[in-house]
């Protein structure tokens, strides 16, 4: 008999559905049959999942698709074609031919029999539970057909467990706990942490936070992983408690990190209900950490700045005003101050928080309206060198790999980053991969989290003092070359041969060797040894460095350095290997992209490259200086000796976040006008004369580009709470300064970078639509864009290796200032902290504390929370001592997110050589114990409540009629 | 313009190309080294910076890196640190 065959093979995955188990990545493809539907599926799939793949939906509580089959339930049970029994689906692979039946009425039975066990330890109140509408337990209740519970609620139950609302955002609610232990699954598998645990056996079992401490003393970091995970009402945001379930939600990208997490926003008309990290989101898979899932409510707080204001002078209470006046206000003083200061006189800089458009546009504004290049932005003081360092080595100022490239890494080097604190998703991530057995090293001053990771198979930390990673580099590439462990095949074939020999000659001189080092770096010899052998000798290794190797005077060196190891080891151009920055700001490679540099018009094309700037001139219909502008310490020297009078600031706040306060200070005062656009009164908008209300990112419309190059769609939920959109404010700006701009929407600012950088040409909204993401370059060659870089060859060809000669930092531990403080950041706050300071997020981190070493501490008579006082050349700050054996004696370390902590009073003006990235990292300061606060505190709190009434005070000119 | 203002930017600045002919030493010689701070000073210094350059090499140079002062020279040999004013264009 002809047999009709018609299979559906492997349809597209809807991101919105659970498919119960994870894909299978298997390229052998399995034909089975399913309730008589033919469907082809990868070999290793799950029945459950092959069965929803063919929509056909089989009963489940304990599997879904983000975490491995456990199969306790059972309500999944099959009936297979020849096996015995009712198999559970979740936990049953695939197999040729394979002939399944999900519904009969054995299963039917059996399926009655679990949820009326289920119900009868269940609270009835399901018309007043916060999960109503969107509970797993009431749809199988109903799926299966239950009618009637037997058991009766008198015998020994759960339904008095008592509740646990100690975290700010979500309750456990232990009465509604049908134990599937999806949450402690999740906790392990999805965020690595392991703070959930089943406790007890069979009816006795319960989840337990840490060692039952209640969820806010626990170790949980509070990602939400298992709130997203539970099935029932257990776990429930707060906001759902209190606002009921949302009605429609749209897609969106996190304005928090650098890794860019797509989310849902899930919302009730104009209200965000909850944000629900995305499946479909290729950076993160569906997980979140606490900022991007929790700490949104600063959006609707009441310190937003609704209304723009203008002031005549900074000692002025500030008066609100019409948008156009605030703008005529703002023009006017510009072309007044150009006219009699010269056109130089004048500058700007972009935010590495807003949308790509919107840095495109300031940039814009500046090179056209204001006529120069005087244009910076915040990367300058982060993630410069790396964009100077990657483009002299491989060609292209931009991390390699993707995020999920980690999962092939048999070693993995962190340097100078604490990924699960500052990358909270990426460090999941790396976590799941460490457990799977990659080994890991870390190279930081700090003993960071990353080392106590569960489950860890091989780690080494190489503990190293603040300003020597150079050294450290440079000790492990020395091994890597005198012991005959470099990829000779992958340098002749695709480096430089001459810049080759003369690195090698260089990295080979004994003064580079561990030994030599030891004293420099302060790391024993042999460690370094076995870690540049770990490296070298893995398959796959992978570095991934944040602004530990950055902030430094040799913070470029270390890049390039970084560069030399990968190429010398062949390390670059395909999955699991690769050199990674882990950016800070959500879009400081986007930024960086987008020409906010003084020097580089977007898409790193140099204002002196006469061809690139024709283009831009033609398009722009102006003449663009070929000379680079001002950088931000150079307009702050240029503003103290009068020459630069005016600055628009755009979603930066470079008074707390730039380096050596008072100078800074000095600076903003100087200023004729200073136009500040942000959604908070910000330290830089104390000192401000106009005040423009910025949009937080769930207000407007646009991109983010993040650490893979992955350009994310930014998506509007609500409405800006002044009425524009940032980029729409840029506009208004450039129209009254006479320069015509006219875009209707974010799309149209896509195409003009589209058409103007060769690295965006083929980046479009519609694509963007289309293919979810994009990463860069996306071109003609590469139409989808690019997950792995220089697989074939570099932008330049051939990479280049450069000597990167080891130079001490002039921040040197004196007897005046005999310890080194570097600086970090924390999982709770974000950057400055302007946003998550106005969270619950602050129950974590509601102040900076200086750490300090027991020994350094016993010295001083220092005990924990005394207030110390930290002195450095620049500057005196006092904050709270926290004892700790993070750091080795000699080394002190503080975190910089609230702006009364003057973190930055006490950094000094040094800088990295190659782009003036400041030198954060390595300050060296006295500590001692004292009773109040600093001269620069009193005066930072007495400015704070004058420029906070002057707020308060504003004066209304909209003309009421 | 307070002059001790003027003094320590024009101090940083030494510090600075002082700091990029360290970090290139191993470019070779003082021509090599030269060669490496001009061009890194032609690529990505303001107008601002050449002039305050120029004024240090007018002062003598001394407190320059020996490379850096040869940089510096060349640099203003070649015109480069002349256009210190922006030229007025339309
Ligand atoms: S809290 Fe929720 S996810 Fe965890 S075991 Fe209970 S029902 Fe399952
Ligand atoms: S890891 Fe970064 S992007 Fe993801 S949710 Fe957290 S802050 Fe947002
Ligand atoms: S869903 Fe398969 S056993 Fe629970």
């Amino acid at each position: 008999m002809l047999q009709y065959f018609d299979p559906k093979v492997n349809p597209v995955v809807d991101h919105n559905r659970d498919y119960g188990t994870k894909p299978s990545l298997s390229e052998k493809q399995v034909v089975l049959e399913i309730d008589g539907i033919a469907i082809q599926v990868p070999e290793g799939t799950s029945v459950m999942r092959a069965a929803a793949m063919a929509d056909i939906t089989i009963p489940k509580l304990c599997a879904t698709d983000n975490l491995d089959a456990y199969g306790s339930c059972r309500l999944c049970a099959v009936q297979i074609e020849g096996r015995r029994g009712m198999p559970a689906s979740c936990t049953t692979p695939v197999e040729q031919g394979m002939k399944v039946w999900t519904q009969t009425d054995a299963l039917a039975k059996l399926r009655r029999n679990i949820m009326e066990l289920y119900i009868s330890d269940h609270p009835l109140d399901c018309l007043t539970c916060p999960a109503n509408g969107n509970c797993e337990l009431q749809d199988m209740a109903g799926a299966v057909g239950l009618r009637e519970v037997r058991y009766g609620f008198e015998g020994e139950n759960h339904l008095e467990a008592p509740k646990d609302t100690s975290n700010p955002y979500f309750t456990f609610d232990g009465s509604k706990c049908i134990v599937c232990s999806r949450c402690v699954r999740a906790c392990s598998e999805v965020q690595g942490t392991f703070a959930l645990t089943l406790d007890g056996r069979g009816f006795a079992s319960k989840i337990a936070a840490g060692q039952d401490e209640g969820f806010l003393d626990s170790e949980c970091v509070s990602c939400g992983a298992c709130v997203q995970a539970c099935p029932t009402a257990t776990l429930t945001e707060n906001s759902v408690i209190s606002m009921g379930q949302p009605e429609h939600s749209v897609v969106t990208t996190c304005a928090y990190c650098g890794v860019g997490c797509s989310f849902k926003a899930e919302m009730k008309g104009d209200k965000l209900v909850r944000m629900v990290p995305f499946k479909g989101g290729e950076a993160n898979h569906g997980h979140s950490c606490v900022k991007g899932r929790f700490a949104f409510g600063y959006a609707t707080h009441k310190d937003r700045i609704r209304v723009p204001m203008i002031r005549d002078s900074i000692d002025q209470p500030w008066k609100e005003v019409s948008w156009d006046e605030a703008i005529g206000f703002a023009a006017n003083r510009l072309r007044a101050i150009q006219a009699e200061h010269g056109r130089e006189s004048i500058g700007g800089i972009t935010s590495s928080r807003c949308t790509n458009e919107e840095a495109y546009l300031v940039q814009k504004l500046i090179r056209t309206a204001f006529g120069n290049n005087n244009t910076d932005t915040c990367a300058r003081v982060c993630h410069s060198p790396t964009g100077y360092g990657l483009k002299q080595t491989l060609g292209e100022s931009a991390g390699t790999q993707t995020f999920d490239s980690v999962l092939k890494a048999d070693c993995v080097l962190v340097i100078g980053a604490n990924p699960t604190d500052a990358h909270p998703v990426f460090g999941s991530l790396l976590r799941r991969r460490l457990r799977e057995g990659a080994s890991l090293i870390v190279a930081d001053p700090r003993h960071i989290d990353l080392l106590d990771t569960p489950h860890l198979t091989s780690a080494m930390h190489l503990p190293l003092r603040p300003g020597s990673n150079v050294a450290m580099v440079n000790a492990l590439a020395h091994v890597i070359v005198t012991e005959g462990l470099e990829d000779l095949d992958f340098i002749r074939e695709r480096c430089d041969n001459a810049a080759y020999q003369q690195w090698r000659a260089f990295i080979a001189e004994e003064r580079n060797s561990p030994e030599q080092m030891e004293a420099v770096t302060g790391v024993n010899a042999e460690l370094v040894r076995q870690a540049a052998r770990a490296y070298a000798n893995a398959n796959n290794a992978a570095i991934y460095y944040g602004l530990g190797v950055t902030e430094h005077s040799q913070g470029s060196t270390t890049v390039m350095g970084i560069a030399n190891l990968a190429l010398a080891t062949g390390n670059i151009g395909r999955d699991g290997v690769g050199v990674n920055p882990l950016r800070g700001q959500n879009n400081v490679q986007g930024s960086c992209d987008m020409g906010s540099f003084p020097h580089e018009l977007p898409g790193y094309q140099h204002v002196a490259d006469d061809v690139a700037r024709g283009r831009f001139e033609q398009a722009w219909g102006v003449t663009i200086d070929h000379e680079p502008g001002l950088r931000i310490p150079n307009m702050f020297n240029a503003a103290i000796s009068g020459q630069f009078r005016a600055m628009y600031v755009q979603g930066e706040d470079i008074a707390q976040s730039d380096p050596n306060t008072q100078h800074v200070e000095q600076a903003l005062r100087s200023l004729d006008c200073l136009i500040v656009q942000d959604i908070f009164l910000n330290e830089t908008a104390k000192f401000a004369h106009v005040l423009l209300p910025g949009s937080s990112f769930l207000e407007k419309n646009g991109t983010f580009t993040n650490a893979e190059r992955r350009i994310n769609r930014v998506r509007k939920v609500m409405p800006p709470v002044a009425g524009k959109e940032d980029w729409e404010v840029t506009q208004m700006l450039s129209n009254a300064l006479g320069y015509a701009m006219n875009y209707q929407h974010p799309s149209e600012i896509m195409a003009e970078i589209a058409s103007l950088t060769p690295s965006f040409a083929g980046v479009s909204y519609e694509k963007l639509e289309e293919f979810g993401s994009l990463q860069w370059p996306c071109n003609d060659e590469n139409p989808q864009g690019s997950p792995i870089m220089h697989v074939e060859s570099f932008p330049i060809g051939q990479a280049r290796f450069a000597v990167t000669e080891f130079v001490a930092t002039t921040e040197r531990a004196t007897r005046r200032f005999p310890l080194l403080l570097t600086t970090g950041r924390i999982l709770s706050q974000y950057n400055v902290g302007a946003q998550t300071r106005r969270t619950e997020n602050q129950v974590w981190h509601s102040e900076d504390v200086l750490e300090i070493h027991p020994h350094d501490a016993e010295e001083r008579g220092v005990k924990d929370g005394d207030w110390l006082g930290i002195s450095s050349r620049a500057g005196h700050t006092v904050l709270r001592a926290r004892i700790s054996e993070r750091m080795q004696p000699g080394v002190v370390y503080t975190t910089f997110h609230h702006p009364h902590s003057g973190a930055n009073v006490i950094t000094t003006d040094n800088s990295d050589w190659a782009t003036n990235c400041p030198e954060y990292k390595v300050t060296a300061v006295q500590v001692e114990r004292v009773t109040q606060p600093s001269e620069w505190q009193k005066n930072f709190h007495d400015n704070h409540q004058r420029q906070n009434k002057f707020l308060k005070d504003a004066t209304t000119a909209v003309d009421p009629s | 313009m307070s002059d001790k203002q003027h003094e320590s930017e024009q101090d940083h600045l030494v510090r600075m190309i002082n700091q990029i002919a360290h970090n290139n030493s191993a470019a070779g010689d003082h021509e090599a080294i030269a060669d490496v701070v001009a061009g890194h000073v032609k690529k990505f210094w303001p107008r601002r910076m050449k002039g305050h350059l120029a004024e240090c090499l007018d002062n003598g140079g001394d407190v320059l890196h020996p490379a850096a002062r040869l940089a510096g020279e060349r640099l203003r040999d070649d015109g480069h640190l002349q256009d210190v004013q922006p030229h007025e264009r339309g």
